[in-house]
């Protein structure tokens, strides 16, 4: 009985197990995943489903041995569970329909884990997307790859094709024996951590010319023999998934390569505790440094002896940087430093890991980039200031222009602060700065033909002559000061060797010399030291030609004039300094500066027609560029915002009724912010579009590395800056061009609204 | 035949410096030791630009990988 009962239970159970198989089971269409033919072997489906098949790859060319994802979207159909998605090499019901049998080895399925030509799914819901990696056959030619999928589960077994396929190109048209790469370690989809050494081995029968290491897209370095290794800082990157690329060239120009995937699983905490931990310290070392240098500033005045000579109220307002710093001033100083310290420690960084941090690449294949990118923009931009800084100096001097006199000191100690970052940008260029001793090291082998020497040469000539010019012209306010400063007595005792009372004539006389030198040399070097490099070179589509120097000339003058302004007008308002940088400063220089941006514009005008007329085929393109291309979003603003100038600083003083030393300020800000787009866009197209059209168009986008290290530049001019006006004297003290008492009864009009108009600092 | 960059250099871009200098020693009023003064200031900081350019170059060098 009770045996009855069992064999009852197990016949109810059996039919049951039996029926709830299929829907647990992997095995769903009876075969699973596998290696197919396109025809199963004659077991397939043959009726037709309305399913839609289709076929994707990021790419249809190939190297041979190259990596290929394919990817397969099914949608519509049998609404059935059961999805078989097959990839084959021809819709020919044979084996030669294997993706193998053509040459391809599939190296992933959709499971990650298998290599099989047929994947099943059991979820099938109406619309699925698989993904297959293969490496493609060794030989040049075209290799087709179909879809198939059969439905099942559902009702009707049904099939699809995706008849047209992917045809894939595989070789570099015709060229046998291209290189064959294969990355040895590490393995695809390995988990890594700090260094690693990337290993590759090359196949070829002819030698090979260089291997390049890409990381993430980007080039990392090249090797020209063997071995084919490169250790690599993981820790450089961010966690997660790192492409790893070899691309082989041989000398015949064939290539190949090899691309993997790693998983980079560094330590989190331990990277970002030594960043802060060395910001962290740098913090407080200034902090640190700015209240020792803040106390002993604050206590020394009181020191003074009782016996010195006394400075005068007019000498007390002129020294007021020297003398009453205030908090907002300690906080501005400390801020450029502390912006100087992150300069420097991303320098440091740029100089570990090489120019591949920043946006620039070399010309043509197989980088496509440009080798020069905004460090070089800025450079031409702080040249230009400079040196339009000290033509506004030296003509001051020249021409006795004396109501321009309060801002001679501004526009000297600005054309060196801009020069010394002239030159410290060009450092940051070089991709071994370490080799700037080469430029000393070879100038007479140089110097006959290459412009890069000239520059050296005149660089450290206008250096040297505008520190000179500046120094002579102190003397004279340093010997002054000397005993009325006793907290600066040290240095400017220093500084005044060999001083006598009776030398100020032939000071001036010198003087006069060096800023008559100055004014000619500018004239001489056709606008500017950056011309030479750029119009001297034809092979260079958009810089070649004569008008760059009367053209950089006017730029530079611009430039120059305009920091000028802002800065004599940010010295006038936190000093109130009203009665000594008269508004006719501002008027005169503004008037000047809406000329110039008039005649910058005229030039550009003529530049551009040069260009669109009969001009070589790229000359027009980088004209297309600007005008109606790419560029066109930074050209026409440019042209409207310096118009804008030129409009406003012209009727500012007729127009309208009341004249703005802010409206003059924010219009010459406004032309240092165009100008230096103005140089984006001279440097940046010619550098993209190569006359040589074997080149291919170049891309550019800077990194947040460059424009830190720009914007850092520019930190530690405001610094510099400021530090001469802590020690030295930012305008003639022994003899100020106007005392309170000269100043006209429109100026005093103008003080007391300006005075009502702006706020306390 | 002279190269280009001599006679750009030396012959034409130099010629207003060497004028200055010899103006400067020349000129009235004459002072020799304030023309001392500026000469040597001027040789002293184009040997200090030449030495920081070599001492950059040094100290660059221990950073570089």
């Amino acid at each position: 009985m009770r045996r009855s009962r069992i064999l009852l239970v197990l016949a109810l159970l059996v039919p049951i197990i039996l029926a709830a198989a299929p829907l647990t089971n992997a095995r769903l269409g009876g075969e699973g995943s596998g290696i197919r033919q396109y025809d199963c072997g004659s077991s397939c489906h043959v009726t037709p489903s309305t399913a839609v098949v289709t076929m994707s790859a990021p790419s249809l060319t190939v190297e041979k041995g190259g990596s290929v994802t394919v990817t397969v979207s099914v949608s519509g159909g049998n609404s059935g569970p059961i999805l078989g998605v097959m990839l084959v090499a021809s819709l020919s019901p044979d084996p030669t329909s294997l993706p193998s049998a053509a040459g391809w080895t599939i190296t992933a399925d959709p499971s990650g884990s298998g290599t099989n030509n047929y994947y099943e799914i059991s979820s099938y819901a109406g619309l699925v997307s698989l993904q297959w990696s293969l490496t493609a056959p060794l030989t040049d030619g075209n290799y087709p790859l179909f879809a198939r999928v059969h439905h099942g589960g559902g009702g009707e077994a049904q099939f699809a094709n995706n008849e047209a396929g992917l045809s894939f190109l595989v070789g570099t048209g015709g060229i046998s024996g291209a290189p064959v790469v294969d990355i040895i370690s590490p393995s695809d989809w390995e988990y890594v951590e700090d260094v690693i050494t990337v290993s590759a081995s090359i196949q070829s029968s002819t030698p090979i010319a260089y291997a390049l290491l890409q990381i993430d897209g980007v080039v990392v370095d090249n090797k020209s023999q063997e071995p084919f290794q490169w250790d690599v800082n993981t820790t450089e990157y961010a966690n997660g998934e790192l492409s790893l690329n070899v691309t082989a060239y041989d000398t015949n120009g064939s290539f190949g390569h090899k691309e993997i995937t790693v998983n980079v699983n560094n330590p989190e905490a331990e990277k970002a505790v030594l960043n802060w931990v060395w910001m962290a310290v740098g913090g407080v070392a200034i902090i640190l440094g700015i209240v020792a240098v803040a106390l002993f500033m604050r206590k020394k005045p009181k020191e003074e002896g009782v016996g010195e000579p006394k400075l005068s109220s007019t000498e007390r307002e002129l020294l007021a940087p020297l003398l009453n710093t205030k908090l907002p001033g300690y906080a501005l100083f400390a801020l450029s430093m502390a912006g100087m310290v992150y300069f420097i420690y991303t320098w440091y960084s740029l100089i570990i890991s090489g120019h591949v941090a920043t946006g620039m690449r070399d010309y043509g294949v197989p980088l496509s980039g440009t080798p020069w990118g905004i460090y070089i923009v800025s450079f031409i931009w702080l040249v230009g200031i400079a040196h339009g800084g000290i033509i506004i100096s030296a003509s001051i001097r020249v021409m006795k222009f004396e109501k321009y006199r309060p801002v001679a000191r501004m526009a000297e100690v600005l054309t060196c602060v801009m020069l010394l970052m002239a030159g410290l940008t060009i450092l940051m260029d070089l991709g071994k700065p370490d080799r700037i001793d080469n430029v000393l090291r070879y100038y007479w082998s140089q110097i006959g033909t290459s412009p890069f020497a000239w520059d050296l040469t005149v660089i450290l000539l206008y250096t040297t002559l505008s520190v000179t010019y500046l120094y002579l012209l102190m003397r004279d306010d340093l010997a002054y000061l000397k005993d009325r400063l006793p907290k600066f007595k040290w240095i400017y005792s220093i500084l005044l060797f060999g001083y006598r009372e009776d030398e100020k004539k032939k000071i001036d006389q010198i003087s006069w010399w060096i800023a008559l030198t100055l004014l000619v040399l500018v004239a001489l070097l056709s606008g500017g030291v950056i011309p030479w490099i750029f119009s001297l070179i034809a092979a260079q589509a958009g810089w070649f030609g004569a008008i760059q120097g009367p053209y950089y000339l006017i730029a530079a003058l611009s430039s120059g004039i305009a920091s000028v302004i802002v800065i004599a007008s940010i010295m006038r308002t936190v000093f109130k300094w009203e009665k000594y940088i008269k508004l006719e400063v501002f008027t005169g220089l503004g008037r000047v500066l809406g000329i110039l941006v008039l005649i910058y514009l005229w030039f550009v005008k003529h530049e551009q027609l040069t260009m669109q007329f009969a001009a070589p085929t790229v000359e027009h393109a980088i004209s297309n560029a600007l005008l109606t291309g790419e560029y066109a979003v930074f050209f026409w603003p440019i042209v409207a915002s310096l118009l804008f100038a030129f409009a406003y600083l012209e009727m500012a003083g007729t127009v309208f009724k009341k004249y703005s030393i802010l409206g003059t300020t924010i219009t010459a800000t406004i032309i240092l912010v165009a100008f230096w787009v103005k140089r984006f866009l001279i440097v940046i197209p010619s550098l993209r579009y190569p006359r040589l059209e074997l080149y291919p168009v170049g891309t550019y986008t800077p990194t947040l590395v460059e424009y830190s290290m720009v914007s850092g530049t520019i930190v530690i001019a405001a610094f510099l800056f400021l530090l001469f006006m802590k020690v030295f004297p930012i305008m003639d003290v022994k003899e100020p061009v106007t005392s309170p008492a000269e100043a006209t009864a429109g100026d005093r009009d103008q003080m007391e609204s300006d005075a009502q108009r702006t706020p306390n600092p | 035949m002279v190269q280009i960059g001599i006679i750009v250099v030396f012959g034409i871009i130099l010629m207003p410096v060497f004028i200055m200098i010899f103006a400067s020693i020349f000129g009235k009023p004459r002072d020799l030791r304030v023309t001392g003064i500026f000469l040597g200031l001027l040789g002293g900081l184009i040997l200090l630009g030449v030495v920081l350019i070599f001492l950059a170059s040094i100290v660059l060098s221990f950073l570089s990988p």
